[in-house]
């Protein structure tokens, strides 16, 4: 036999599993190499070696990037900190320029996570209202004013998101926008006719106009307790939103302004030939709009700028809805039905003035 | 259908479940619906608020979601389509790659649920893909425009869209013509060149759309189309021979051996069932006639004014900005256009006579053109000075062997096409060449002689004609400009000899009447009675006789009665024409009209035909191995390595030479003893031979003594027995 077999023998060694036993480290393979070092001292590249701590307005900008951080935790936070800040400023002086604060602000509306939203609303309430009337808020409603678009775009954002939770807060800060800014949150074709659609899919009116009949939206039935609450509250600010929007406050006209008035203009339509008291009144054709929105469903999308029109698109568009829902909810009864009862009072009332002002 | 109350149960929580909700009952989570379209909206209204930095991520899931139950409400998602096509009109540069990603696949998408029509998409698409600077989405778009078109013409053609499509291609080509810049045009070739390669238009408007390209002002879009019209038919040919009738083969039997291992599961009885199935499609569709397919230079129309064009366009302005790679390209379409339909472009000579020096880049290529723009309709005065020059210049003592291979190749090449451009001095001049000693040289000098035995013998020098070509002499007419040969059917000589051969053994073997039936069997199975005769006079048909008959089913067979009625006429002229045959049968290699007696005197069967066939194929085979020049047609492409002949093997370097040796070696196995390989397999003891190396020393001395001690005749002894044993061994 001699040298070869065991020439084969050796060979096969090379082939042999090794038995791995429990409870024992496993073996290093033939190749391992070890990597580890000894060192006397081990020096770090760069060390911050500033005592002072941040600026405020350093540490403010930081927070804002905070705020699409992934954990909820982190945004409250931020928020928070934000608000701190806020606070101990005076309006005369803001830490930081509106047109960063408020664009990275709105797009929390529709935060996954309800605490960051609650901080949100306390944040807005807090700091764009002013408690003393004497004062002027932290947040002056001019800077709202001029991202009210962007706020109502996450706010529509908001009413139609498929989370009943957000859904249920975004009336909210549609409650808030409308303090805050008033007139201006109703008007222009994002702000009344898109606001109303919002408002009809929020609710689960859609089916009254074609005939189909009310139905409830998911919420109600998924869970009672909290949806009351909601309801309740979508009505008031229901009833709020419609309020702004088409009764007209009644000017105060001094004795003088009609005198001179009557004394400019020798005609009594004169009116409809000066130069319109609103802005943007051309702002319904979207001429300078990259998507072009065709008006879709008779007048929705129409031009909504002053009380007339956004009347009009009301009766052309959504009575029926609304009314039909309306009177389901004032047959439900209870809280819940007064303040729908409130809601139909207002929409009675305004199209009664327009009715009486047509004949 | 009834409105279920079940929605009222759940709560909508992420999308995917709307989803699958929705698909089953979509009256019941209409509202549900209009939220998420609302949403929808309102997200869209957010992305155009911002286009820039925008968090693309839930508008990209909601984008999904509406597109997959976009079909169950139509009236709400009725301008959905419109609205993603504007969006990624007018965004598509500064949109995030995700979302844009995304929005091509919506459109896609809508378009196989039939929410919108492949117009719309293909018009949405196919301005972006000429626009966009992104590679990505550029390769996106274009295969989904080619998988749209590839999809609606999946089962049968759908022609009002192939033609809406190549209406769209053709402007696109058409605007961008003037200009240099205009680089629109090489999308519309490359989604054409990849339609016309899968075989899905196949039509002369297609090719009028390359045309357009081919004359475009920009090099990139004119070099396009003109390699469409040199090279897409082939590539066609192979993407049809390389159909994966393999993949099949081998899957099935992958299948059959899991059959027969693993356990039978249904799953795996239907897959098998369905290969096979597909396999015997396949087998049918084989057998099958394929659909004519015309090559892309057949379908042009005006091919004199397309070849005239490219020439003043490309060609023949000296400011040109043209690479000489792109004008070589043009030149070769032009020459094959020209060769091809038989045109006249008579300044293509005067401009090839410039380039054909040995020194020119890419000679060869010229010389291919310069062969495959002869005909025999071009003056011989036209090609004179060209056959001249390259004579001159390329065959002479002073030039390498492979120059005058290539010069003496391509004057072969254009002198078959047209033989009379040559002038009897110079064709003597250059036969001198057959006693080079260069191998190409002298196989060019020959295949010339070869050429000119068969078409001209008179011309050569007495001593390289040859027997055949001088006996034949006498009967060849000097060739004469513009004279159009008759036509003939290929093989048919052939087949008179074979039946010539048939008749010979029958008659041998159990007299005449034998061998005229056969004749009638070729047409058995055929619906049209052969009414010829082979004595080639006419016959009376009388009133009583009902032989002919024309019956459209096929399996009614012509009536025994009939038969017979012919069998006996024929039989009473029998004789005569075997006469006549054999007194034919002699001259038929010379005459060129004894042949087509054959052709004019009867219709010719199926079965004729397929034995012409098989003749030919066997009279190729000796043709080809008696390397007899074979007739050459100016439709036909010249093929470079026919110019440059035979490579010799220059002498390389040693390594270069090992590297060669390495290379045959490569995936060659080892050569050594098969005793050896099966012993190194399995562990075995000690060999016999292995002992004997091992064996010591000193134990072998004394055999070694012993043998040189041997005497003479032990000696003999001792190889008588071995070669005894070796013969016992076998």
């Amino acid at each position: 036999m001699g040298s070869s077999s065991k020439k084969k023998k050796e060979k096969q060694k090379d082939f042999v599993k090794p038995k791995l036993k429990v409870g024992k480290t496993k073996p290093k393979a033939d190749n391992h190499t070890s990597t580890s070092f000894k060192a006397k001292a081990i020096v770090v590249g760069h060390q911050s070696l500033n005592t002072a701590a941040p600026t405020v307005q350093s540490q403010l900008k930081h927070n804002l990037t905070l705020l699409n951080h992934h954990a909820y935790t982190t945004r409250r936070d931020s928020l928070a900190h934000i608000a701190s800040v806020l606070s101990s400023s005076s309006a005369s002086n803001p830490p930081i320029s509106y047109s960063v604060l408020l664009p990275a602000l709105a797009p929390l509306i529709v935060d996954s996570t309800a605490p960051v939203r609650t901080q949100l609303l306390t944040l807005l309430n807090n700091h764009t209202k002013s408690k003393d009337p004497r004062q002027d808020a932290i947040i002056p409603a001019d800077a709202i004013q001029m991202h009210t678009p962007r706020f109502l775009l996450y706010i529509h954002s908001a009413m139609t998101h498929i989370s009943a939770d957000i859904r249920a807060d975004s009336t909210n800060f549609l409650s808030w926008l409308l303090d805050v800014v008033g007139e201006d949150a109703v008007r222009g074709a994002k702000g009344w006719g898109k606001t109303l659609k919002c408002w009809i899919v929020l609710l689960g009116w859609e089916g009254a106009k074609s005939g189909k009949g009310v139905r409830g939206s998911t919420i109600e039935f998924s869970d009672p307790g909290k949806n009351k609450k909601a309801s309740l509250q979508h009505m008031g600010v229901l009833k709020q939103f419609l309020s702004t929007g088409i009764i007209e406050e009644e000017e105060q006209l001094s004795y003088f302004d009609i005198k001179n008035r009557s004394l400019l203009l020798p005609h009594q339509y004169s009116d409809a030939f000066m130069i319109p008291k609103t802005s943007n009144i051309y702002g319904h054709l979207n001429l300078f709009g990259i998507l072009t929105e065709t008006v879709n469903e008779e007048d929705a999308e129409g031009s909504a700028e002053d009380c007339d029109s956004r009347r009009r698109i009301i009766t052309n568009v959504f009575e029926d809805s609304l009314r039909t829902g309306l009177q389901a909810k004032l047959q439900e009864g209870g809280e819940v039905g007064r303040a729908a009862g409130a809601v139909l009072k207002v929409l009675d009332k305004a199209l009664k003035t327009e009715n009486s002002e047509m004949t | 259908m009834v409105k279920r109350k079940r929605t009222a149960l759940e709560k909508q929580t992420n999308l995917p479940s709307l989803q699958n909700q929705i698909r089953r009952d979509p009256p019941s989570y209409r509202d549900d619906f209009l939220i998420q379209f609302r949403h929808y909206e309102s997200q869209r209204d957010i992305f155009l608020a911002q286009p820039e930095g925008y968090d693309s991520e839930p508008f990209i899931e909601q984008l999904g979601f509406i597109t997959h139950v976009a079909d169950c409400y139509p009236d709400v998602t009725k301008r959905f389509p419109q609205d993603l096509a504007d969006l990624l009109l007018h965004h598509h540069n500064t949109l995030e790659p995700d979302l844009r990603e995304k929005l091509v696949q919506c459109l896609v998408q809508l378009r196989n649920k039939d929410v919108i029509p492949s117009t719309a998409l293909l018009q949405t698409l196919f301005p972006i893909l000429t626009t966009t600077n992104s590679k990505h989405l550029r390769s996106q778009l274009y295969h989904s425009i080619v998988s749209d078109i590839r999809n609606a013409n999946a089962k049968t053609k759908n022609h009002r869209l192939n033609k809406t499509v190549q209406g769209v291609l053709f402007s696109v080509v058409e605007a961008g013509k003037g200009s240099p810049d205009a680089i629109v045009g090489l999308w519309a070739v490359k989604v054409t060149r990849e339609l016309w390669r899968r075989n899905i238009w196949d039509d002369a408007r297609t090719v009028e759309i390359i045309k357009e390209a081919s004359l475009s002002a920009n090099a990139k879009v004119m070099s396009g189309g003109v390699r469409f019209f040199l090279g897409v038919d082939k590539e066609r040919e192979e993407m049809d021979e390389s159909s994966d009738d393999e993949d099949y083969n081998e899957s099935l039997s992958k299948l059959r051996h899991q059959a027969g291992v693993s356990g039978k599961t249904k799953k795996k009885q239907s897959q098998m069932e369905r290969t096979v199935d597909k396999l015997k499609k396949k087998e049918r569709n084989k057998h099958k006639a394929s659909p004519l397919n015309f090559s892309a230079l057949h379908l042009l129309h005006d091919p004199q004014g397309f070849a005239e064009n490219l020439y003043s366009m490309h060609l023949a302005k000296s400011n040109n900005k043209l690479s000489m790679e792109q004008r070589l390209l043009v030149l070769q379409l032009v020459s094959r256009l020209i060769g091809l339909h038989k045109l006249t472009v008579i300044g293509i000579y005067s401009y090839l006579l410039k380039y054909l020096t040995p020194r020119q880049r890419e000679v060869t290529r010229f010389l291919v053109a310069a062969a495959q723009a002869t005909h025999d309709q071009v003056p011989p005065d036209l090609l004179e000075p060209i056959i001249r020059k390259i004579a001159d210049e390329f065959v002479s003592e002073g030039v390498a062997g492979e120059v005058a291979t290539a010069g003496l190749n391509s004057i072969r090449e254009i002198c078959a096409r047209q033989p009379l451009a040559m002038d009897e001095s110079l064709l003597q001049d250059l036969t001198t060449y057959k006693g080079s000693k260069d191998k190409g040289v002298m196989m060019a000098a020959r295949s010339l002689i070869g050429l000119y035995r068969e078409v001209a013998p008179d011309m050569l020098k007495r001593k390289d004609r040859g027997k055949t070509a001088t006996m034949e002499m006498k009967n060849k007419e000097k060739l004469r400009f513009g004279e159009e040969a008759p036509g003939t059917i290929e093989g048919l000589d052939l087949l008179e000899k074979w039946y010539e051969e048939q008749k010979q053994k029958k008659i041998e073997e159990g007299g005449e009447e034998a061998a005229e039936g056969e004749e009638d069997q070729g047409w058995e199975g055929w619906d049209v009675e052969s009414d010829s005769d082979d004595s080639g006079s006419w016959i009376g048909v009388s009133d009583d006789e009902k032989d002919i008959e024309i019956s459209d089913s096929e399996d009614e067979k012509p009536s025994a009665k009939a038969k017979k009625a012919k069998a006996k006429e024929n039989s009473g002229d029998g004789m005569d024409i075997d006469k006549e045959d054999k007194e034919e049968s002699a001259p038929s290699t010379n005459n060129p009209d004894s042949f087509l007696s054959l052709a004019t005197t009867r219709i010719l069967t199926p079965a004729d035909l397929a034995t012409i066939a098989k003749m030919r194929a066997a009279a190729d085979l000796q043709k080809a191995s008696s390397k007899a020049v074979t007739a050459l047609r100016n439709e036909d492409e010249v093929d470079e390595s026919l110019i440059e002949g035979p490579k010799t093997r220059g002498k390389s370097d040693k390594e270069a030479r090992l590297a060669a040796v390495q290379e045959g070696r490569e995936g060659r196995e080892k050569y050594s003893s098969k005793r050896g390989k099966a012993l190194a397999e399995k562990p075995h003891s000690t060999t016999n031979k292995e002992k004997a190396r091992k064996k010591n020393f000193l134990m072998t001395l004394g055999q070694a003594k012993k043998k040189q001690k041997r005497s003479l005749i032990e000696h003999r002894r001792i190889l008588k027995a071995h070669v005894e044993k070796q013969k016992k061994g076998k």
